[in-house]
């Protein structure tokens, strides 16, 4: 029956339709190329275009010296980096380095795609200092539960300490 | 976040906290883990951590220019940060202490971590046993005999804490922290019982104890 027969071809459009989605979205979450700027010698990649094709962010705190980058549930501090019209460009040799990655170039080194490698867990000294990462920590509430400073990633916390003194 | 440092806990919080009404979450902070990860030695101390997880700011007490500082914070743009936290990094979980101590025996900075640990964790002789092992390792050390004293405060050991809170404070004269914690369990009724804690008893207090040094 042609309805039949239709209903066979909606339905092999909405599989091929969710297939492609899901294809597309896998290519959404791997690493892309990524344009590459040469300095001195040095190469570069524009904070913008990291956090888009990377999923890295790049940050400059106002009155440092250095840009803090993030990739997942890794940041660090960053010296290597130049201004450049409205951009932050960063060192692709400090950015591997400091957020242990892999930097694959191609087209001659025009272009580089950023791999995450896996790490060991560095020992530090894990008190908080300005200017560094505050070292997480789980605690009791008063009401019951417990609260954990990484429970507000992506948002500003002030942490007011006190005792009744 | 709000997070109350007494290391008496929740029984010596809660009263303060039902008095003024306060709403909003209170952690509390016995085992001197927060203490100790932001380096507090006086009271209160303010911090503000942004979004990707940066200490950007450090006061101590309330104040106009800490508004000031604070509210300029919070007026930068904010990056749109995804993914887990960063400071959810293994270092520091109880389980990387503990391989860290079976690895080297002689660290005694995360065998005293440990004890913080364990001691929140409600594992006082496990805590002891790590505070023995680190204060033969470093046997002036003010941390691990204020940590020592809150896990044995925690087994309802009043006097053999002051002891180690005083032998505490010995080691670091300058540590308000310390000194005012004794205060407040040895004279509870200059602290928990007004409407706010008894500052000119406290000043005499400290003359008396500097004119005994």
């Amino acid at each position: 029956m042609p309805n039949q027969e239709l209903n066979l071809y909606v339905m092999k459009i909405i599989l091929l339709a969710l297939m492609l989605g899901a294809c597309a979205h896998g290519r959404a979450n791997e690493p892309k190329m990524i344009p590459v700027m040469e300095q001195d010698g040095t190469t570069y990649v524009a904070s913008a275009a990291l956090a888009r094709g990377a999923a890295i962010a790049i940050k400059k705190l106002p009155g440092s010296d250095f840009v803090v980058a993030c990739s997942g549930e890794r940041c660090a501090q960053l010296k290597d980096f130049l201004n450049k019209g409205d951009e932050l460009w960063v060192s692709t040799t400090a950015l591997t380095k400091a957020l242990g990655l892999s930097a694959r170039f191609a087209d001659g080194k025009r272009q580089v795609r950023f791999e995450v490698v896996p790490e060991e867990p560095s020992a530090s000294d894990p008190a908080a200092r300005v200017g560094q990462l505050a070292p997480n920590f789980r605690l009791p509430k008063l009401k019951g539960g417990t609260v954990s400073l990484a429970d507000f990633r992506g948002k500003r916390v002030m942490i007011e300490s006190w005792a009744s003194w | 976040m709000s997070i109350a440092v007494d290391v008496q806990g929740p029984k010596v919080v809660k009263p303060y906290v039902e008095k003024f009404g306060v709403t909003y979450p209170v952690a509390v902070d016995a085992s001197d883990i927060f203490g100790q990860a932001f380096g507090l030695k006086a009271i209160p101390v303010t911090f503000l951590v942004d979004e990707v997880g940066i200490v950007r700011l450090r006061g101590e007490g309330p104040s106009r220019a800490l508004l000031a500082q604070i509210e300029a914070i919070l007026k930068e743009p904010q990056l749109s940060v995804r993914g887990k936290s960063p400071q959810l990094s293994a270092a520091g979980t109880k389980a990387d202490l503990e391989q860290k101590v079976a690895a080297t025996p002689s660290d005694w900075r995360s065998r005293l971590a440990l004890a913080r640990i364990q001691d929140e964790e409600g594992q006082p002789a496990r805590a002891v046993a790590q505070l023995e092992a680190a204060a033969k390792l470093q046997p002036r050390d003010t941390s691990i005999a204020f940590v020592w004293a809150l896990v044995l405060l925690h087994q309802g050991e009043r006097n053999a804490a002051l002891a180690k809170l005083k032998l505490a404070r010995d080691l670091d004269p300058d540590n308000w922290r310390i000194r005012k914690q004794i205060w407040a369990i040895e004279h509870p009724e200059k602290f928990y019982t007004g409407d706010s804690p008894d500052y000119d008893w406290q000043n005499e207090q400290l003359s008396r104890e500097k004119s005994h040094r």
